[in-house]
């Protein structure tokens, strides 16, 4: 194994920044094209932002787990709650659909990082929790 | 971190973003330019995204959330000035097909009067 990092860190919003800027130094030294950092740090956004409002319903006492794993030229993200979990996980990919609309939320996230990402894989169980595990080759 | 600029003259407001923006920082925001549209009756918004560093889907839902603030007035809003990989996440959103996408703030601004030209001229 190349380089890998694994965190815990409270459900607040203000740690999205916060993890984007962890992936933007996990990349520091690699030779990743800038394009590549973009697309990783917009995924990490969205599957953290979810795992915040969604899973946790923006509980910021509760725990979400960011783990990249960077070998050969593939990149694995692993975002982890132990929140609600997903009840409809089609309706869930589905763009555009979103169980919170009256707060302006696009519904894109699942689009977003499926296009950004090479195999997506969701695990998820209500009032379990969801484990989403990316792949991403680099 | 975001902060924004706000211009208004008549019913235009250019907001130009510093940083970026994503669902903690939208929030705030958000109740910010919403009373400003609100307040100053504003038909067309120019989003300057010289300085924006960074959006997502949050980001996407702010500007969506704009559009339908708007749109009873027969508004729009142009995005100017936006880096390439802004643009992806504009363009894969399909924000492109609702909003006008126009290279610098003054193409935007002229685009703007232009389209305030068309309602008074149909007003007659």
């Amino acid at each position: 194994m190349e380089k890998f990092i694994k965190m815990q860190f409270n459900a607040d919003l203000k740690n999205v920044l916060f993890s984007r800027a962890i992936v933007a130094s996990f990349f520091i030294d690699e030779k990743v094209s800038l394009n590549v950092i973009n697309e990783v740090k917009t995924i990490v956004s969205e599957a953290v932002t979810n795992a915040i409002v969604h899973g946790y319903n923006s509980d910021n006492t509760k725990e979400v787990t960011l783990n990249m794993f960077l070998y050969d030229n593939t990149l694995i993200i692993e975002v982890i709650d132990k929140g609600v979990g997903i009840e409809d996980l089609n309706k869930a990919k589905e763009p555009l659909f979103s169980t919170r609309l009256s707060e302006e939320r696009a519904g894109l996230g699942f689009t977003i990082m499926e296009i950004f990402s090479d195999e997506m894989e969701i695990d998820t169980k209500v009032n379990e929790g969801t484990k989403l595990r990316i792949k991403k080759f680099i | 971190m975001l902060k924004a600029q706000f211009f208004i003259r008549e019913n235009n407001l250019v907001i130009r973003f510093q940083g970026e923006l994503d669902q903690h920082y939208i929030e705030k925001m958000r109740v910010k330019v919403t009373e400003l549209i609100s307040n100053y009756k504003i038909k067309f918004l120019i989003i300057n995204c010289s300085e924006l560093d960074f959006i997502d889907s949050s980001g996407v839902g702010f500007i969506l959330g704009r559009y339908n603030q708007i749109k009873s007035a027969n508004g729009e809003i142009v995005l100017c000035e936006m880096s390439e990989f802004i643009e992806r996440i504009i363009r894969i959103s399909g924000l492109v097909r609702i909003c006008k996408i126009k290279r610098t703030e003054q193409e935007a601004m002229i685009y703007v009067e232009g389209q305030n030209g068309k309602i008074y001229q149909n007003a007659i």
